[in-house]
């Protein structure tokens, strides 16, 4: 049985200019130890994803299971005793911590709210999760501002730990850190994953990160998966038009490689109200007319699903 | 001055010297910083958050908040011209018209309340005597040019989304055909495939226009797709700076070594990131020898000893580093300080022109 | 791992409690301390009045009326022939009175009011700033006159009065201030570790609202005592012969031209209580945020 089962999951907020599709119709499942990236590039809807997925914000249709339980359709309190499995970890590690609390006092926080821990037990616990995430002991009573962000990072990491979850979203966690420090970032979540068995959703708009921590990858656009796949074979094989372009915008710290690059034309429009059909049609170099009736998620071959009627030649059916 | 022009580079930072002073303390910004550029070159200022590349260029353009920044010491030779000698008056002149600069958040670079038509125009007619018609053609060529359509002149800033403020931002830095532009990490708050769009772009107009560009960044990438050189910044000093195809190629500063470690490759199979360990050091509390010291895996004592100069390792390859320069270690041992340094330089003579480093260590033993 | 190299920290640092720090750092702040001292001096000059104040507040003198300073009376006296020095330390007890009580019960009910409309939003929103609106809709003073008109004269009706009047103002500011914050990342964060809307917003979203508000009080209580004064003045504030620093301030106005020191002695008063008060809460507001170097 697989930890995490979305199926159709959708989240539209409302706008004064219409209904914004942030997450239309993501479908996936991710086994323990595992890690999902979910890729795309800024307003693609995959931060929203991930706080739907955790409840944070109700979602308006489809469903997810988590450890075979239906998460929504659960009651508060059940969902209270579900939310210590699944924690989530921040991109900016400057407004992801309260300026009013010191280091201890931001992961004692969370213990607080559980009765899991009696008083003398929570400075114990706070102790070692910071060793965990590898913060010294000096650094307890420090405020979020006299740390730098390699550090603030990791007490963010230690407080999603603190109530020993067993999901944890990473949402683009090293993006706003220098590489140096982003590189112990990411050796940091490895290890925790192998110690303590955890599953990652992983988003980042960063590919060589994504390809580099993940076991499967999910390309998403407008709201909607456009490309899964093993990430291997996403990187070799790459089948979408926008997967394509994606990875051949990357810039690579080599000047001997020369890469053939799709330069897209135009930008990401916001979802909001969005026409029936591809919605990356309007910057598809290989757009159309069977585009503007919609795609269907095709399996190329296993564990390999594309949303795209030219390359599936799924056209015809979807009509 | 066409005599000078000739001889002296284009743009030449010598010795440049930055400090901040917060709270009693003083932040050594940036230390000694010397490097040339030479017409229609790009070079690349890479390093870590803190390390002071966006005062480096701040301090050519002279916009650096004084108080608390403070040059310190140095020159600024631009076209000839003393940059740091200049008055603020005749400063004006140059800026916007002969060297604009990029910021990076497109979003607050931009004025809400004009249309973004208005905008480039104000930025034209404040060093250009044109009549306002002219000056209209101008800004719509220029639209046109960064690939925005003439027709949208008249729209605000709210209007435009983030890759095309951008361009509105790079259109409005070149509307005077700058000699130089001064780009402050321009993409990072894009997304890769705008970057990819307006780096392409960017490269376009630098050929057309021929234009020098001093680019900063962290990421590497950037670097291979648009640089000529590169500079690597790690606590206010260059530590290692050369023809990208060379520093790329043979990269000999331990700190350029971990960059490169830092970041998770493509094709490659690692399970396992290679980090820099640690932290950069405080800039209000450096470290007396080499500034990477207490990061670098090849640190010995030597290292922590005395600061370290920059040398010339190969012709136009500059490495600050006395390990990866094993047969310049003796002239460090003899304990005789700079003027040991100083005399052991001249006579090995390194490869190629040398007269950037001696120049340079003359300064350095001068201040000291 | 990465802790191997420490860039200069204050090594060892010792767990002491925010209030003992913000204690610290106000002292060290010179200004905001000897603003805490003059407002300490006339609070403790209220308190002590029978003690300190060389006649009584009601005591006349007919044959040395409006008196200018002298060693006899201080600071002279009034139309009555009343030691004006003697009533300014009384009115203390009156005005700081209605000053800082008016603004803890504004600040009392604004407050929360303006976090549950910050936090909460939509409806919640809604209806509690358009029930500002129509507090803000009346002219400040105009309001007040109508409440103390309702309620009668008298220094505790004063209190609410004034109190109620400048509560919407709290409201805003405080929703305002906690729009931004509920944003954040760590509310966000609080959330998903199953904190309650109560613990999230006392413990994370007010702390970091209250630095403007702080300023915004120590102000108001300057306002207050003016606004005292008007009341006063009709008749509707503080009944004569209670002295009170707003009330001998307007008093004193119809004489300015030959006996300043009926104005400037109470304006005086009133100037340095404020000074002081801003001056202490700017220091306040400093010292409780972390991120103010100590």
């Amino acid at each position: 049985m697989p930890m995490l089962e979305v199926q159709d999951l959708k989240k539209y907020f409302d706008t004064p200019r219409g209904k914004l599709h942030a997450v239309d119709g993501i479908s996936f499942c991710l086994e323990q130890g595992k890690t999902l990236g979910v890729v795309g590039e800024s307003g693609c809807g995959k931060s929203t994803l991930g706080r739907t997925i955790l409840h944070l914000t109700e979602p308006t249709g489809g469903k997810i299971f988590f450890g075979g339980e239906d998460v929504t359709s659960v009651d508060r309190a059940r969902l209270k005793k579900l939310r210590e499995d699944m924690q989530i970890i921040f991109q900016d590690p400057f407004s992801s911590l309260n300026p009013r609390m010191t280091v201890s006092e931001a992961v004692t926080d969370p213990l607080k709210l559980t009765n899991r821990y009696a008083k003398g037990e929570m400075e114990e616990r706070v102790n070692s999760l910071m060793e965990t995430v590898g913060l010294t002991e000096r650094l307890r009573n420090s405020y979020p501002h006299e740390l730098d962000g390699g550090r603030r990072q990791r007490v963010g990491i230690a407080r999603s730990l603190a109530l020993e979850p067993k999901f944890i979203v990473c949402d683009e966690p090293v993006s706003a850190l220098d590489v140096s420090i982003q590189a112990q970032i990411l050796n940091l979540l490895q290890d925790l994953q192998e110690s303590k068995k955890l599953t990652y959703l992983f988003i980042t708009h960063d590919l060589s990160v994504v390809r580099y921590i993940s076991n499967d990858i999910c390309v998403m656009y407008m709201g909607q998966m456009v490309e899964m796949s093993p990430s291997k074979e996403l990187f070799q094989n790459p089948v979408h038009p926008y997967t394509k372009a994606l990875l051949s915008a990357i810039l690579v710290p080599d000047i001997h490689v020369k890469r053939e690059r799709v330069l897209l034309k135009g930008e990401v429009s916001s979802p909001i109200n969005p026409k029936p059909g591809c919605r990356f049609a309007a910057r598809c170099p290989y757009a159309c007319k069977q585009c503007e009736h919609g795609q269907k998620k095709v399996e190329i071959s296993p564990g390999h699903f594309v949303a795209c009627n030219v390359v599936t030649g799924a056209g015809a059916e979807s009509l | 001055m066409e005599e000078t022009e000739r001889m002296e580079p284009f743009l030449k930072v010598e010795d440049l010297t930055v400090q901040y002073t917060a709270g009693g303390e003083v932040i050594k910004a940036v230390n000694k910083v010397s490097f040339t550029l030479s017409k229609g070159e790009t070079i690349g200022l890479v390093g870590e958050t803190g390390a002071g590349k966006t005062t480096i260029v701040k301090s050519i353009l002279r916009i650096l908040p004084d108080p608390p920044a403070k040059i310190k010491s140095g020159t600024i030779t631009f076209k000839g011209q003393e940059l740091l000698s200049l008055s603020e008056h005749q400063m004006r002149k140059i800026r916007g018209s002969q060297i604009s600069m990029i910021f990076q958040d497109p979003m607050t670079a931009l004025n809400p309340v004009f249309t973004v038509g208005e905008q480039i125009l104000e930025a034209l007619r404040l060093h250009r005597k044109m009549s306002k018609k002219e000056a209209y053609t101008k800004v719509c060529e220029m639209l046109e040019m960064v690939g925005i359509p003439a027709e949208r002149y008249g729209e605000y800033p709210h209007q435009f989304s983030g890759g095309m403020k951008q361009r509105v931002v790079i259109a409005m830095a070149l509307s005077c055909n700058p000699a130089l532009l001064l780009a402050d990490e321009p993409t990072t708050a894009l997304d890769v495939t705008i970057q990819a769009q307006v780096l392409h772009m960017m490269n376009r107009l630098k050929k057309e226009l021929g234009t020098s560009v001093i680019m900063i960044t962290h990421d590497l990438g950037i670097v291979a797709e648009v640089c000529d050189r590169v500079a690597v910044v790690y606590a206010g000093e260059i530590v290692e700076m050369g023809d990208k195809v060379h520093l790329f190629d043979h990269g000999l500063h331990p700190y350029t070594e971990g960059l490169f470690h830092s970041i998770p490759s493509l094709t490659g199979d690692e399970t396992r990131l290679k980090p820099i360990k640690g932290l950069p050091p405080n800039p209000a509390d450096l470290p007396k020898g080499c500034k990477f010291a207490p990061r670098c895996p090849y640190a010995s004592e030597v290292c922590r000893e005395a600061p370290v100069l920059l040398r010339e390792a190969e012709p136009g390859h500059f490495v600050r580093c006395i390990k990866k320069l094993a047969a310049d270690i003796k002239t460090d041992m003899t304990g005789k300080k700079d003027k040991g340094i100083d005399i052991a330089a001249a006579e090995n003579r390194p490869q190629g022109s040398a007269t950037d480093f001696i120049k340079r260590s003359r300064a350095a033993r001068e201040v000291e | 791992m990465a802790d191997q190299i420490k860039p200069k920290e204050k090594s060892g640092k010792k767990k002491e409690s925010m209030l003992r720090i913000t204690l610290r750092r106000l002292l060290k702040n010179k200004l905001a301390a000897a603003g805490f001292l003059v407002f300490l001096l006339f609070v403790l000059m209220a308190v002590f009045a029978p003690l300190i104040a060389p006649y009584d507040y009601t005591e006349q003198n007919l044959y040395q009326t409006l008196a200018g300073p002298s060693a006899e009376h201080l600071c002279g006296t009034d139309e009555v022939g009343r030691d004006i020095l003697s009533r300014l330390i009384y009115g203390g007890r009156y005005s700081l009175q209605i000053g800082v009580l008016s603004v803890v019960l504004a600040a009392g009910i604004g407050i929360p009011l303006g976090a549950i409309a910050g936090f909460y939003g939509k409806r919640m929103d809604d209806l509690l700033m358009r029930l500002m609106d129509v507090f803000q809709a009346i002219p400040n003073l105009m309001l007040a006159i109508a409440l103390s008109a309702t309620l009668g004269a008298g220094v505790g009706n004063c209190i609410l009065a004034l109190g109620i009047t400048s509560m919407p103002a709290f409201a805003r500011m405080t929703r305002a201030s906690i729009l931004n914050i509920r944003g954040m990342e760590y509310v966000e964060a609080a959330k998903s570790t199953n904190s309650n809307d109560f613990h999230t917003i006392v413990r994370h979203v007010l702390p970091n609202a209250m630095a403007p508000l702080l300023v915004q009080s120590t102000m108001n209580v300057a306002t207050a005592i003016l606004n005292a004064a008007a009341l006063s003045f009709i008749g509707l504030g503080v009944q004569p012969p209670l002295p009170e620093w707003g009330a001998m301030l307007s008093i004193g106005r119809t004489y300015i031209r030959d006996h300043w020191h009926m104005c400037v002695f109470p304006g005086l008063t009133i100037f340095l209580n404020v000074m002081a008060l801003n001056v202490f809460g700017d220091g306040l507001r400093d010292a409780l945020d972390p991120r103010m170097k100590s």
